[in-house]
């Protein structure tokens, strides 16, 4: 057995060094932003951003894996709205529980739905996960009738709006999801297979492996995640409405590439994702703080998406040479 | 002999990097005659061609088209000279009709825009289709061709080019007996109109056929030319062996070859293998060879039921059970594996440690409660691998990219024999890999046929089936043409067989 291992060294090194390129982005964007804004370092304006960042967080969880198996779901951001409004909607009748019980049912059946048409239809999920996207959005409407639902009991709200050592509660929930995800990818015979598919589906199929089938559990757990996210947004803000979290899952994906999981599948760390969910959070509420209008907000995350694809792209390149 | 040649070449010479590829040949082509140009994979012909196409220039020689110096110094330059080649593949936009396939890039136009006349078009792709008897109209769809026909389609596209010198590379290889029969007519035709005809074909038979002179290349120097009607088809082998010893025979070495273990019956693939039978024994080593275009491919990954090789036909029965494969999992489960001939892309995961690699199929044998994976052990079969495959690399986190092909090849081994599998297909198992690692991959393959596996050794190289195989089968155009066991596995007998379909008589 050999001791040294030049090749794995070289190896880690990469891998901790994307990593650090991240965080290095990451403390540059905070030390800039200190500077522009003084309120910027308050704990008020921190903690509230760990609020914000909750909903997404939990989603790019999900998000990471699907996109590790090599699919995407862009209706993340509908069955986030569609499961609060559920939530919300049967909350009065029946009580807490079981409308959270069953607004949570509603995501992995749409991931179930959509990994199926993926796989057997043999469809880009991206086009699958479009129609559910308008599906998802239009039931929102239909459940809420376009009105604002909100009265909702205060225990569940204290879920969403309560504080565990100053941190809000979902912010903790939502790295607890990070914690059990990457428990799954790293450690369990399912988180295997789900690189293996994502990196090589041939590969994978050829070595027994039910491609289709690990493909659609990823869905599931997206779909899982987004309906959880739905219901701490929910209880953070104690009221819905159906054209919530509208244009959720670009910022999602973004985070997850930015984060450094592949877009074409099979590579990707998802403890990086919260790197990446927490510098498009950075860049937002930096330009709430010096009171760029508002309308250019979504331009400087597009364009943030393209510099940090982009770079990846270009690293890669360097380093297949 | 027909008198002045429309193409002379002489003493063509061309080396790769120090492999010497062709070695000072002489090739000539005349007006209005097929010359067929045969060899074993690496002789040179392919290489002999793309000079003549102008795919690159000749080291040393001389090319002449109707007595004047040809120098081709691009591909252009050669189609402007009337120089056009069919490739192999048939490579005709699908969605697109046959005249617009005919006239690609090529299109009569009018007026400085260059809109093209349609009318003309189908009208001058309907005069060729006249011309040659093809049974299709400008306006149908090449989707819809049958493979003949788009061969042929293929065919005119060169033509409409007004070629002088065609190059056929393969015409006929994915073609059933029948639509053969097609385009061989079509190039006795087009050489009745004059055009000098270059047939490049493994399948001797098809070569007696239609060609009017043959010339033979080994190892990149002439070994035998002539007129058809004064060769045989034996001396052409002959000519394409050379007269080489035979490799001794280490076959069935301390082996004992046990029970009937995998039966295969009537198993078929559309363009691939049709209706093949065989059985295989316990610790036997069975070889399966043929030509490119023979369903050699499509066999192994049929077996197991490859997600991109659909079964038309065919049960398998496994220790006298009948065993229902649909996914190779299920072949998997009942301990069938197949080694594939592209360990990149269907193999090995190359970005992945050995070890993953090596684990891959048999997850659920390092899982616990929950599917939670026990690491250390799966470290421990990465180190173990490497230890009994003698597998050169710093350690079992080594991703598999970063090995060389012979190591990456052990790898795969590893990952496979880790399912003990009772039936071992092995696809091309030394496909490009160093001469060092193939001996050591086929020392493996021999150690896992004496401990009891049944091997399936599908490949095309034939030093492999004279050194390793009890028993070999040759495919020709999907079916099994001959099955060879003991002095009859010889080079000779197996290359005769892959090239004309039928047995050689003993």
């Amino acid at each position: 057995m050999m001791m040294s291992d030049p090749t794995r060294r070289r190896e880690l090194l990469l891998q901790s060094y994307g990593l650090l390129q991240a965080l290095a982005v990451l403390a540059v964007l905070v030390v800039v932003m200190s500077i522009l804004s003084p309120r910027f370092l308050s704990w008020i304006n921190i903690s509230n951003l760990m609020g914000q960042m909750a909903v997404n967080l939990i989603v790019a969880a999900g998000m990471t894996i699907v996109m590790i198996s090599g699919e995407f779901d862009i209706s993340v951001g509908s069955v986030v709205a569609l499961a609060a409004a559920v939530s919300a909607a049967l909350m009065q009748q029946m009580g807490v529980v079981p409308a959270v019980l069953l607004s949570l049912m509603i995501g992995p059946a749409i991931g179930f739905f959509n990994g199926v048409i993926t796989t057997k239809g043999r469809i880009p999920s991206f086009i699958v996960t479009l129609g559910t996207l308008m599906m998802a959005r239009s039931l929102a409407f239909v459940v809420t009738g376009g009105q604002v639902i909100s009265n909702l009991p205060d225990e569940f709200k204290a879920i969403g709006q309560g504080r565990l050592f100053n941190v809000p509660i979902p912010f903790l929930i939502a790295l607890l999801c990070f914690a059990v995800g990457w428990f799954v990818l790293a450690r369990t015979a399912f988180g295997k297979r789900v690189y293996a598919v994502g990196a090589n589906r041939m590969v994978a199929t050829l070595s027994g492996i039910h491609a289709d089938r690990v493909k659609i559990q990823c869905m599931m757990i997206v779909g899982f995640t987004a309906a959880f996210a739905g219901n701490i947004l929910l209880a953070r803000i104690g009221a819905i409405q159906a054209d919530t979290a509208r244009g959720l899952e670009f910022e999602v994906i973004a985070a997850v590439v930015i984060g450094g999981t592949s877009l074409y599948g099979g590579q990707g760390n998802i403890l990086r994702t919260i790197i990446g969910v927490i510098i498009i959070a950075l860049i937002r509420n930096f330009l709430n703080l010096s009171r760029i209008d508002i309308f250019w907000q979504d331009f400087a995350t597009g364009a943030i998406i393209i510099a940090a694809v982009l770079l990846d792209a270009l690293q890669k390149r360097v380093g297949q040479r | 002999m027909a008198g002045e040649p429309l193409l002379a070449c002489r003493g063509i010479a061309k080396a790769f990097g120090g492999v010497r590829a062709l070695r000072g040949v002489d090739f000539d082509v005349h007006a209005g005659r097929v010359h067929a140009l045969v060899g074993e994979n690496g002789a040179g012909k392919s290489t002999l061609t793309k000079i003549i196409a102008g795919l690159y220039p000749a080291d040393a020689g001389t090319m002449h088209l109707a007595g004047e110096q040809l120098a081709v110094t691009d591909t252009a330059a050669a189609l402007a000279r009337g120089i056009v080649t069919v490739h192999q593949d048939v490579n005709l936009i699908a969605t697109q009709t046959v005249a617009e396939n005919v006239f690609l890039a090529n299109e009569p136009t009018a007026g400085p825009l260059g809109i093209i006349r349609g009318g003309e078009l189908r009208r001058r792709t309907a005069e060729l289709l006249q011309r040659y008897a093809i049974a299709c109209t400008p306006d149908t769809l090449v989707a819809e061709l049958p493979n003949d026909q788009r061969k042929m389609v293929q065919i005119l596209k060169a033509i409409s080019r007004e070629a002088r010198v065609l190059l056929l590379d393969e015409p006929t290889s994915s073609l059933t007996e029948t639509e053969v029969r097609m385009v061989l007519r079509l190039i006795r035709e087009l050489a009745g109109q004059g055009v000098g005809i270059v047939f490049i074909s493994h399948y001797l038979t098809e070569v007696f056929e239609v060609a009017d002179a043959i010339t033979v290349l080994r190892d990149g120097a002439l070994a035998l030319t002539g007129e058809r009607a004064d060769l045989t088809l034996p001396e052409v082998v002959a000519a394409m062996i050379g007269r080489e010893l035979d490799h001794q025979h280490e076959r069935g070495a301390g082996r004992l070859i046990g029970a009937p273990l995998l039966e295969v019956e009537g198993l078929t693939v559309r363009g691939g293998p049709r209706d093949v039978a065989f059985t295989l024994h316990a610790g036997e080593i069975l070889g399966v060879t043929g030509l490119t275009g023979s369903g050699l491919d499509a066999l192994g990954k049929a077996i197991v039921a490859s997600p991109d090789t659909k079964r038309a036909a065919g049960t398998l029965r496994l220790e006298g059970r009948a065993l229902e494969v649909s996914t190779p999992r299920d072949a998997l489960d009942a301990g069938i594996v197949l080694l594939t001939n592209d360990r990149l892309r269907e193999g090995l995961l190359p970005e992945s440690p050995i070890w993953e690699n090596v684990t891959l199929p048999v997850l659920g044998r390092f899982a616990g409660t929950g599917g939670i994976l026990d690491l250390k052990a799966m470290l421990a079969a990465g180190r173990d691998a490497i230890q009994k495959l003698t597998i050169r690399a710093p350690g079992p986190t080594t991703p598999a990219r970063a090995l060389s092909g012979g190591n990456q090849q052990k790898v795969l081994f590893a990952k496979w024999l880790a399912t003990q599998p009772k039936v071992f297909i092995m696809d091309e198992p030394t496909i490009g890999i160093d001469v060092g690692s193939k001996a050591e991959i086929r020392a493996i393959v021999r150690e896992t046929a004496a401990a009891g596996v049944g091997v399936l050794l599908i490949t095309a190289e034939i030093d492999e089936l004279t050194s390793l195989c009890d028993r070999v089968l040759v495919m020709f155009r999907g079916r099994i043409v001959a099955d060879l066991t003991g002095d009859a596995i010889e080079r000779g007998a197996i290359l005769h067989a892959s090239v004309s379909g039928e047995r050689a008589a003993a």
